[in-house]
Order: C-alpha cells, then structure tokens, then sequence
C-alpha cells in the first residue's frame, strides 16, 4: 500500500504537483493516467525518495519515505522510465548487485534470474554490458531486476513504452498475478487500452493537480457517459 | 579543404567549453586555482632552475653545456609521446562522441585535426612549463642574443608535433588490431596494458645500457665538444639538431638545421595524415560495439556479499570495464610513479641511488612522504568518487543504500585503486634506495596513510565541484576545478607537514609519529567535511 497525502513539489518558481493526494491499496492494480508533463514522473519519483517532497507525507506499507527511508525502500520495486542506468555493468552483474542489496539468497536468486531473463529473452544477453543493450532490453532487464528482488510493492513508470507485444503481454500476466496475491501495484502511463486493460483503479493528474480517484465504473458513472475512456480522458486533460 | 576541420573545431569549442564560465563559482575557484598552481610552479621551477644553475657551471669547463639542452628536448619528447598516446587513444577512439562523427561526410585526418584540439592544447601547456623556462634560462645563463629567443620561440611550436604525431600514427596503428579481438573491452584492457608495459620496458632498457662507469668514462673522455651530447640524444636525432640550432643561433648552419627539423615535423605530419586516412576507420569503426556472444550460464550462481562489498565490486567493474577510466586510473598508475623516477633522477639508478645514501633520517622520511604524496596525488580516481556515476546516480535514490555505506564503499574502491601507483613506486624505490627492512616498513605504513588521505580529498573535491550531468567519460578529466582543487588541497596540506618536518630537522622517529598524528587528525576533519557536503546537497544532482 503506497499513502500520499498533501503533497506539493515545485521545480523552482514552477509547480510540478501541488496537493495531491492518493492512495494506492494492495490487491489492486492502480493506473496514474495524465497527459505528457502532468507531473507523474515527479511523484513517482518522490515515492521512491528520488525527489524530496517540498511538503505533505508519502508513506510505503506504513513506512515513511523521508523519515524511514531505507525501511521505506525495502518494500518496493521500481522500474524507471528511462532504464539507462549502470551501463557499464554486464546485465549479470547487474542482477547480483540488485539481489545482493535486497539480500537474496544464492540458490532463490539463481532461480529467478534464469527463469524471468529467459521469459523476457534477455538470457542470451547477460554476459553483455548493459550499454550494449536495446531500449527495450535494457527495460527488461530492470524489469528482472524488479521480479528478482520480488518486493511486494512494485513501482513502474511507463513500463510499456518500448516493450514488443510479446513482453508486454507478460509483463500485463506478471502483474495481475501479482496484484490478486494481495500485493500492490503502481504504474503510470498515457497509453489508454492498456489501462482499460489492466487497472482495477486509477488516478488522473492534470498540471499537477490531482482530478480523479477510484475506479473505472466509478470514473464512467461520475462522469455519466457511455464514451469510451479515451473520450472521458481527453475531456478530463483538456485545457479547461 | 580547410571548411571541415574549421567547423568541426567550432562545434567542439561549442560543446566542451560553452559554458563552463558562466557560473561564478567557476570562476572564483579557477582564479584561486590559477594562483595556487603558479605558486607550486614558482617554487618547483626554482628548484629545476637551481639544479640546471649547478649543471651550467658543472659543464662549463669542458665546453658540454649544451647537454642541457639536449636532455631538455629529450625528455620533453618522452613526455608528450607518452602523455600523446594516453590522449590520443581516449579522443580519438574511446569517446562516445566520436561516433556522432563518424558519420559526416570528412576524411578521417579532417576529423582527427579537429579532434586534436583538446589533446595539443594540454601537450602545448605541458611544453610550455618545461621547455620555456629552462630553455630561456640557459639564454640568460650563457649570455645568448636576440637570434636565440627568437629561435626558442619558433622550436616551441615545433617541439610537440613530432612526439604527439608519431604517437598518433602508433595507437592508430595497434588499434586496429584491438577492434579485430572478439572480445572487444578486454582487447582495449591489454592492448592499453601492453602499450604501457612497453613503454616501461622501453626505460629500463635504455637504462640499462647505459652503464654507470661507462657514462664516467664518457664524461672522462668528452674533451671532444659535444661527446656527451650526442650520448644523450643518441635515442632522438632531432634532440640534437634542435640544441645545435640554439647554441649556434645566428649562424647559417643554425638556419640550415632549422629547416631541417622542419622538414622533419612536415614528415611527422606525413604520417599522421597517412596513419589516419589508412588506419583510423579500421581501428574506430564499430569499436564500442558488444561482443555478441550468446551468454553460457556462467556465474549464475554467487555467494551473497554484504552491502559495502558488493558496492565496491559494482565500482571496481565499472571502473576496469570502462576504457576511459581504465587508462586513466589505472594503466596511468604505471606512468606516473616510473615518469617519477625519471624526472627526479634522470634515470640514473646508480646516482640516485648515492644521492639517497647520503640523505638520511628526517630527510630521508621527507623523500619518502614526497614520493607517495605526489604519486597517489596524481591518480584521479578519487576525483571521480561520485562523478563517475553520471546519470545512474538518479539509482542511489531509490535502491535502499544509506550515504555511510555508499561513501565508505567508493573510499575503498578508490584506495585499492590508488595502492596500484604506490606499489610500483615500492617496487621502484626497493632497488634505487636499497632500504632496509624497517625503511620498508615505514614507507608501507606512510604509503598507507598517505593513501586514505589523498583519497578522501579527492572524494571532498569531487564533492566540492560534482559533475554527473556529462555524456562522455573523458569530461570528466579535462577542464574540471575538482581536480585543481584536490591538487591545491593536497599540495597544501602536504606541504605544510613537509615544511614542518625540513624545518624541525626532528629525529627520523619522532617524525613518523608527527606524521602519522598528523594526517590522522586531517582523515578526520576530511570525514566531517564530507558528511557536511553530503548533508548540503541538492540529492539529485549533489551541486549546492
Ligand atoms: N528536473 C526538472 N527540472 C525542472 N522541471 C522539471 C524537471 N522534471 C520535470 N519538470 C517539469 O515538471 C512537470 C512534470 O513533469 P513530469 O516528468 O512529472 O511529467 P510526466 O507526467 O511524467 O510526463 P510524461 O508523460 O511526458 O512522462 C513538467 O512540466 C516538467 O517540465
Ligand atoms: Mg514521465
């Protein structure tokens, strides 16, 4: 369970969210929707104690990102939006580093390295630094990172954008499961079939305000319209 | 013709100097730096000064004074060979900038002429703080005339394009073969390894040959003017040539040996200019490309490793695996301690070795101290404690690392990385000083204390002038305060015990122990300033 509560951040005179307030439960997957700069990335990456929060609280499982902060980090996964981090390491190393942080042990770790990089076809590739990789390899291999570590928060910022259907078929799999074994799952996107899809609940930020929680039946009733989510959205991020 | 190399080079002025001079942090710190590093170069150029005052009147008498000139122009061609091939093989084939090159429609020397422009200008300033200095001193000391400065001035520009030429036509040479290796990062690894092995090789069999009591005799024996010169220049022809044309300045044969060595630096860049267009694309095309093998299984399975060791595994790999700090931190480790040796003693074992004998107690500790001091100095791997990290930093946020662990982990990465140059100056110094073993024992403590000292100022200074925001590694070591920083903080820091250990003239033990409290206390200080910094920064991109 992932608790936002009043948060605001600014990039210098520039508001990039200004009270928001959400909460993201477990068992469910949750969609954060808006259009491009509407200030998913920042809070994203002020859940994952990336950016401090200029005020208000966020708390992962019940543990607080400024005050408690390497508890905090212990409980979630993340996948970034741009993967173009560690370059340098081979895709190998770089599972070991992640699972020797997470403290995961030789033989489980062994396991779960084989059997995610070989449903994301990365396998092949592991002896090869990170660098080498393609955009789309390099989210999978953060993507095995993330289901090696097997925290039970994940948290994905456009976790679609460059994967094949294929991958991205399994990764929709892997997080449904995920998600009905009581677990949490926060991820962001603009891509609307997916969280038409996928979502049990979503959130929609606009210019960094928050505009809607709850979910998708409940989102077509307040908005007392059979359209299609595409029409609902594009009316919900128009320039009011 | 010249259209290409022209905007090339605007292109690159554009984006490596643009805007490094509008912070006015910069600036202060450059002036500050500016003044610090004349300061250092006042009192080491007083030092060069005196020895060649005592050589000029050594000389004198059996008319061999051009001798200095001619060691002058040797080293100087050893030393811009050498520090060419470390520039070369970086800008020429190991930044990522160069692929965004590759494509253009020039010819490989236009590009290479372009390129040249970081890696000459280092080479010119390096010629300008060794050869001007001496060689307008040897005018005054030998009452030269308007005709010798004149021809000083001419040389200076000549000087460095023979040794950076030949050192470009031989890393595009050996290149090629190195992007032929299946496995490309490695084959950069040992061919950088092999070059430097070569070059050390190189100097000791130089050495070697010269036997002490045969330079006596030929000492002895040089009453014929100009012997010992052709003995020192016996390894670079032009060396020669170019001392003549100042001693005999004024005269035809001067001018005719001047166009000579202008023919000659015309054929250097001959061979520039057929080593790039022959060569340069074998060796650049396709060189930072994966391997492509299919990945075994190998290593799937590994014994967890606490935090702080697997932290400094992740350093230590990037640092082998990237070639930029590869050749920089590590085979550079090699360059420095052995271009030491040479420098302070002209690589004449045997004196160095008498010469050190007579110096004992504290001033033997003072050798010692200075030795270590300037050879860990030198290596920047500390400076890039943080740097290095680049945009991956952004992954120290979120992965739950605390800042103990992080800085504790690179400080050990770093001070492995750092008992490389002081090994190879142990394994120097064992036969120059011939040292006893408890002579050892205190150099190995020194260099130990030394080690943590200079590493953590490296990681303050990096801390001091972050710089995570570059696209290529080789940013990283050109134009950044960080390093003048931790140069000026170093040399103080040092200094200042140095001067306290001359000036006391205390018993060799009591020293060590001054010594030993003394940097201890400056460890300390050093943690508590890092802890500030870090508390200070701006988390994501360290600057304040
Ligand atoms: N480092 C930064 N410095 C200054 N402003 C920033 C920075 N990062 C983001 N912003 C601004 O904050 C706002 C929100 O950006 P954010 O990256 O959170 O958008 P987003 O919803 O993730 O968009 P996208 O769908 O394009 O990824 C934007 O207006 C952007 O210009
Ligand atoms: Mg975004």
């Amino acid at each position: 369970m992932i608790q936002i509560d009043h948060v605001h951040k600014q990039y210098g005179n520039k508001k990039a969210v200004s009270d928001v307030s959400l909460t993201v439960p477990t068992g469910k997957i949750f969609g954060f929707l808006g259009p491009n700069g509407a200030g998913k990335s920042t809070t994203i990456k002020m859940v994952t104690g990336i950016l401090p929060v200029d005020s208000g609280t966020i708390s992962v499982n019940g543990k607080d990102i400024t005050s408690d902060t390497i508890a905090a980090k212990q409980e979630f996964g993340y996948v970034p939006d741009s993967p173009d981090l560690f370059l340098r390491l081979k895709g190998l190393d770089y599972l070991h580093f992640l699972s020797d942080i997470y403290g995961i042990a030789a033989d489980v770790r062994e396991a779960r390295i084989e059997e995610y990089s070989k449903m994301f076809s990365i396998y092949e590739a592991l002896g090869d630094q990170i660098k080498t990789y393609s955009h789309g390899m390099r989210q999978k291999l953060f993507i095995t990172g993330m289901l090696v570590q097997q925290p039970s928060v994940w948290i994905l910022d456009e976790p679609m954008t460059g994967l094949d259907p294929k991958s991205s078929y399994q990764l929709k799999e892997l997080m449904r499961n995920h998600a009905a074994n009581g677990h949490t799952v926060f991820f962001s996107s603009h891509v609307l079939e997916v969280v038409e899809q996928l979502c049990d609940e979503v959130a929609i930020i606009r210019k960094g305000e928050l505009l809607f929680q709850g979910t998708l039946t409940e989102m077509r009733e307040r908005f007392q319209s059979d359209d299609s989510l595409e029409h609902i959205f594009l009316e919900l991020t128009q320039d009011a | 013709m010249h259209k290409p190399i022209r905007s090339l080079i605007r292109i690159q002025l554009k984006m490596q100097y643009a805007n490094i001079f509008q912070k006015p942090s910069v600036v202060i710190g450059l002036v500050f730096g500016i003044i610090g590093l004349l300061f250092l170069g006042m009192m080491f150029g007083g030092y060069m000064l005196q020895i060649i005052d005592v050589m000029y009147g050594l000389l004198e008498p059996s008319g061999n004074t051009n001798v200095i000139l001619g060691s002058l122009f040797l080293m100087n061609f050893f030393l811009i060979f050498i520090l060419s091939l470390m520039l070369i093989m970086n800008t020429f084939y190991f930044t990522e900038d160069i692929t965004s090159f590759l494509h253009l429609p020039v010819h490989s020397y236009q590009l290479l002429i372009a390129k040249s422009l970081n890696p000459l200008i280092y080479v010119y300033l390096l010629t300008a703080a060794m050869y001007l200095p001496v060689s307008i001193y040897y005018g005054i000391l030998s009452g030269a005339d308007l005709m010798y400065y004149v021809y000083v001035l001419l040389l200076f520009f000549l000087i460095p394009t023979i040794p950076y030429a030949l050192a470009a036509a031989v890393v595009m040479f050996a290149m090629q073969f190195v992007n032929k290796g299946k496995n490309k990062d490695r084959s950069k690894v040992i061919g950088g390894i092999i070059g430097f092995v070569l070059i050390i090789l190189l100097n000791v069999v130089l050495r070697l040959q010269q036997d002490p009591e045969q330079i006596a005799q030929v000492i002895a024996d040089s009453a014929e003017k100009g012997g010992l010169l052709q003995m020192a220049t016996l390894y670079y022809p032009p060396a020669s040539l170019m001392s003549h044309i100042l001693t005999s300045a004024g005269s035809w044969q001067s001018l005719l040996y001047f166009v000579i060595v202008l023919l000659l630096a015309l054929f250097a860049g001959l061979i520039f200019f057929a080593a790039a267009q022959k060569f340069y694309l074998k060796g650049a095309l396709g060189l930072n490309t994966g391997s492509g093998k299919v990945y075994s299984g190998k290593g799937l399975h590994r014994k967890p490793r606490s935090i702080i060791s697997t932290y400094r595994t992740k350093e230590l790999q990037t640092i082998f695996r990237t070639p930029t700090f590869f050749l920089q931190c590590v085979a550079g480790a090699f360059v420095m301690p052995a271009l030491l040796v040479v420098i302070f003693f002209m690589g004449d074992f045997a004196s160095a070795t008498t010469m050190i004998k007579e110096i004992s107690g504290s001033m033997l500790f003072v050798v010692i101290l200075f030795a270590n001091v300037f050879s860990v100095g030198l290596n920047p791997i500390s400076i890039v404690s943080f740097s290095k990290d680049g945009q991956s930093w952004e992954a120290h946020l979120f992965l739950p690392l605390t800042m103990r662990q992080i800085v504790i982990a690179k400080l050990q990465a770093a001070f492995l990385i750092n008992l490389l140059p002081l090994s190879v100056l142990f394994v120097i110094a064992v036969p120059v000083i011939q040292m006893n073993l408890w002579e050892a024992l205190l150099w190995v403590i020194i260099a130990l204390f030394v080690n943590a000292a200079v590493t953590v100022i490296g990681m303050v200074s990096d801390l001091l002038y972050p710089k995570l925001g570059w696209t290529e590694e080789t940013e990283l070591f050109q134009n950044r305060l960080a390093n003048l920083i931790s140069i000026v903080i170093s040399a103080g820091a040092f200094a200042f015990l140095l001067a306290l250990l001359l000036i006391l003239k205390i018993p060799m033990v009591v020293s060590f122990i001054v010594t030993l409290l003394y940097i201890s206390a400056m460890i300390v200080l050093l943690f508590y300033i890092v802890s500030r910094l870090l508390k200070t920064a701006d988390r994501t991109s360290l600057s304040r």
